[in-house]
């Protein structure tokens, strides 16, 4: 009996996702046909910069589909397990807000200074430390005046926190963790992270974790705390590269030498290659 | 809309499939919903999509500049004569008819004395020698619908031209008996039709002393809240950006009569300000837009100051990201797609992006900067536009104006008389939506982002369109108007207005507390049919004054169309009685 009800579970549904009219779609087009306008190519304003969108439904649909065998579709989807759990896995669901704030906390970063109340969680009612001059403004700075662009939810509103990376929620995201890059290289003490940072113990030395060894190349242990799981050997050679190809920078008043722009350059690289998703 | 979006009847197709799909495999109800999020989770959401807003706020007296590109119809077409408040009517050198060049910065101007022929540009087709400007039928909406006149003459024209006295109601006028009037400044019709029409909704109160706020700007008048701010309470959450909303104006715009005095148009934390909405970023002009959009570790000292050090960061972000194990995971690919763009936007420098280029100046018709009302207004609008394209802002505020044009129908105006306003203002409106239609929409990419880009005209006092002596103040009922592009989300035509009651009405004074010229009405939200106005913020059977009950109507009927169609957004921060009439129902 079991067997039989399979059976015609299958056939149907083969049948089911034979009959979805939306599922046979061509793949998404780049180019956007309105025929209740004059013919003209849509091209980007600015000419250049390929910009990235939130996928289509019909993108959706045909990447669902690409999937294969609906039977199988099904079966997977069976094995996932809840999707408040499976989207965890299987997605790229921002980083929340309060996550990165302990997230940076935890290297070291003082991501409430000049704020108040000067700790965490920083919310809607926080007073945001005041710009300092033209240049580049600190960490906690950005943390707390970027908090609606970095999607701090909106429970006044009765707005969620949202959970997906949008190109101003990733462009703040990366513009804090390379903010951050720089504090952090800059409390490094001997190349290691400060007592504050109690997210970079070493486990197998059991102080403080490295950063970047004497010659300045990276060491796996400042790696893995940065990115929060085991570096690879290609991670680590990956993050020296960086270190020994950045130029100098900053002002004649302040330079900033290639290497220590190449060891912030380094860090920011890591936190923005891997604290984007959950 | 293409066929392949999971939209409207294809998307209850699919959840009926998949449900019945999960019925045979013996599912309960959350494993059901669980498969349709996995297989359509954001088709099913692609229906809370927005539109962007930009905003047109003529500052102090300046609310009654679109009048010379979007008419009142009712006064046309057998009431005209050169008191309407239009250029394109205008016959003397002597009331603004001849356009100035401005030393050539200034391109199409018209000399109106003798309008020439000129061969079809687009819809509207050719406009013979004389041609002063035409009737568009196919709006869905005529404001004097059911009107009565009580004036003999106005009677007798409402019967030589609709063939009884009343005017036929809205129900029974047929989409080619109702019209809009364009002239030949009128932005958008010529090349996109009808579906770029304008939709007028009267309402609001005025104040002939000029403030540098609005009046009509308002969803709730007793919080001081805002439509702008409710708008970017709906885009925050469907089309979040880096800097939700910008006001571009050189000094706050505040309204001493509201009723938190003195509150800022858009709404201020703790004060009147939606809760929840984000926070307006004000910039002076358009040069500082630009500057707004720095990203902190590409200033001095920063991280990526270097553009060769934000290179690398670029290339090697992307190349961490590529040796994630989640990297080939499809489930990924969208976050981390955007991820790269981040890592490439976060190294620029946008000025080079977003500052208005001779080329760009050229485009929208003005290349000098002599005449300053209209050189910000340009380089504001061509900031704009590249600001929408890259999807760096949902909505922008744009001060615009910042006078009190009473001599505008005169033969030098305020600064530029009328033909010459006329000109720049639809050079300007016309580049602007090109520009937005030369590009794809990121949030919802089946649509340009002409397409998705609301344009609502608000201020402080639209001055009436029937009377060009001395440009008063004063409109009929004394109600305020906006003016709104809604992309066919709302109905086009006009609701209510004031039209004249005979070629040639008289005009009356700038008193703010007295009657405007000609005769007026305000509108059933039910059937958009004429109500009449019967004085200053009287109405024919409401009780109490109209004008701000009207004025948040007419809001919340812009932020239908910044909904794109979704009431319950609408009522999320609207009590009122919803302008039904003028909403074009839109699936879900």
């Amino acid at each position: 009996m079991k067997a039989v009800l399979r059976m015609i579970g299958v056939a149907s549904l083969i049948g089911s996702a034979a009959c979805l009219p939306s599922f046979d779609q061509p793949a998404a087009q780049n180019t956007v046909e309105n025929p209740a306008t004059p013919v003209t190519s849509p091209t980007q304003a600015t000419g250049d910069n390929g910009v990235v969108s939130p996928l289509t439904p019909s993108q959706q649909t045909a990447i669902w589909m690409q999937g294969g065998d609906p039977t199988l579709l099904a079966d997977r989807a069976y094995d996932e397990g809840p999707i408040g759990i499976a989207s965890q896995k299987h997605s790229c669901a921002k980083m929340k807000f309060n996550t990165i704030g302990r997230l940076l906390t935890g290297r070291g970063v003082a991501i409430t200074a000049g704020d108040s109340p000067a700790t965490l969680p920083v919310t809607a009612t926080t007073v945001c430390p005041a710009q300092s001059g033209a240049n580049t403004q600190s960490t906690s700075f950005v943390y707390c005046t970027s908090q609606l662009t970095l999607g701090i939810p909106q429970y006044t509103a009765r707005l969620s926190e949202s959970t997906s990376v949008t190109s101003g929620t990733g462009t703040k995201m990366m513009d804090l963790y390379a903010t951050a890059a720089t504090e952090i290289e800059q409390k490094l003490v001997g190349n290691a992270f400060p007592a504050a940072a109690t997210g970079c113990l070493d486990p197998k030395t059991g102080a403080q974790a490295l950063m970047f060894n004497p010659n300045n190349s990276c060491n796996e242990a400042g790696v893995t705390c940065l990115q929060g799981y085991p570096a690879t050997a290609d991670q680590v050679a990956l993050c020296s590269r960086i270190v020994t190809q950045a130029q100098a920078s900053g002002t004649a008043a302040s330079p900033i030498s290639a290497v220590t722009a190449g060891r912030r350059l380094a860090i920011a690289t890591i936190l923005a290659g891997t604290q984007l998703c959950e | 809309m293409a066929k392949s979006e999971l939209r409207g009847a294809s998307r209850r197709q699919f959840i009926q499939s998949a449900t019945a799909l999960g019925a045979v495999l013996g599912w309960g109800p959350a494993r059901i919903k669980d498969f349709i999020a996995r297989g359509a989770g954001d088709a099913v959401a692609a229906n809370s999509a927005s539109q962007n807003l930009v905003v047109l706020h003529g500052k102090q007296g300046a609310h009654g500049y679109p009048h010379l590109l979007f008419p009142h119809p009712d006064s046309y077409p057998n009431r005209t004569s050169d008191q309407l408040c239009q250029a394109f009517m205008q016959k003397t050198a002597a009331t603004g008819a001849v356009g100035n060049s401005l030393n050539g910065a200034l391109s199409g101007t018209i000399n109106y004395t003798s309008p020439p022929a000129t061969p079809s540009r687009g819809q509207l087709g050719a406009w013979a020698a004389g041609d002063r400007y035409k009737q568009v039928f196919g709006a869905d909406q005529q404001a004097f619908a059911g009107f009565t006149s009580a004036n003999p003459t106005s009677k007798s024209l409402d019967q030589n031209y609709w063939g009884n006295s009343t005017v036929p109601t809205n129900a029974k006028l047929s989409k080619a008996q109702k019209f809009l009037v364009a002239g030949r400044e009128t932005p958008w019709l010529d090349k996109y039709g009808i579906a770029k029409g304008i939709t007028a909704l009267d309402g609001g109160i005025i104040n002939t002393f000029h403030i540098s706020g609005a009046h009509n700007h308002y969803i709730n008048f007793s919080r001081a809240w805002s439509m702008m701010a409710a708008a970017a309470s709906i885009q925050q959450s469907t089309r979040p950006t880096i800097v939700p909303v910008i006001t571009i104006s050189a000094s706050s715009l505040q309204d001493p009569q509201s009723a938190i005095p003195n509150s800022d148009m858009y709404g201020i934390q703790g004060v009147n300000l939606i809760p929840g909405a984000p926070n307006n970023a004000r910039v002076a002009s358009a040069a500082q837009l630009v500057a707004l959009f720095n990203s902190n570790v590409a200033r001095a000292l920063g991280a990526l100051s270097n553009p060769a050090n934000a290179q690398l960061f670029e290339a090697y972000t992307k190349g961490w990201i590529g040796s994630s194990k989640t990297a080939q995971l499809p489930t990924f690919s969208r976050g981390y797609r955007t991820a790269k763009l981040a890592s490439n936007l976060v190294g620029l420098n946008l000025s080079d992006k977003l500052l208005p280029t001779a080329a760009d100046q050229a485009r929208y018709g003005y290349t000098g900067n002599t005449i300053g009302k209209l050189a910000d207004l340009r380089d504001s609008l061509i900031v704009t536009a590249k600001a929408l394209a890259l999807g760096l802002t949902s909505q922008v505020i744009i001060a615009y104006g910042d006078d009190d044009p009473h001599t505008l129908f005169t033969s030098a105006g305020a600064g530029v008389n009328a033909s010459t306003f006329a000109t720049a203002f639809s050079n300007f409106l016309n580049a602007f939506m090109d520009d937005l239609m030369q590009t794809q929409d990121l949030f919802t990419p089946a649509l340009r982002l002409g397409d998705n880009t609301c344009i609502a005209f608000v201020g402080d006092v639209p001055r009436t369109g029937v009377s060009t002596p001395n440009w008063n103040d004063p409109t009929f009922g004394g109600q305020n108007r906006c003016w709104v592009m809604s992309n066919g989300i709302l109905k086009t035509g006009f609701f209510g207005g004031d039209r004249a009651r005979m070629p040639a009405d008289a005009p009356t004074d700038n008193n703010q507390n007295s009657s405007g010229p000609g005769e007026g009405c305000v509108y059933d939200p039910v059937t958009g049919d004429a109500i009449p106005i019967t004085g200053v913020g009287k109405a024919q059977g409401i009780t109490g004054d109209f004008r701000v009950s009207y004025g948040e109507m007419s809001m919340a009927a812009v932020l239908y169309a910044v909904a794109r169609g979704d009431e319950r957004r609408v009522q999320d921060f609207y009590s009122g009685v919803l302008p039904t009439c003028a909403f074009v129902p839109q699936i879900l």
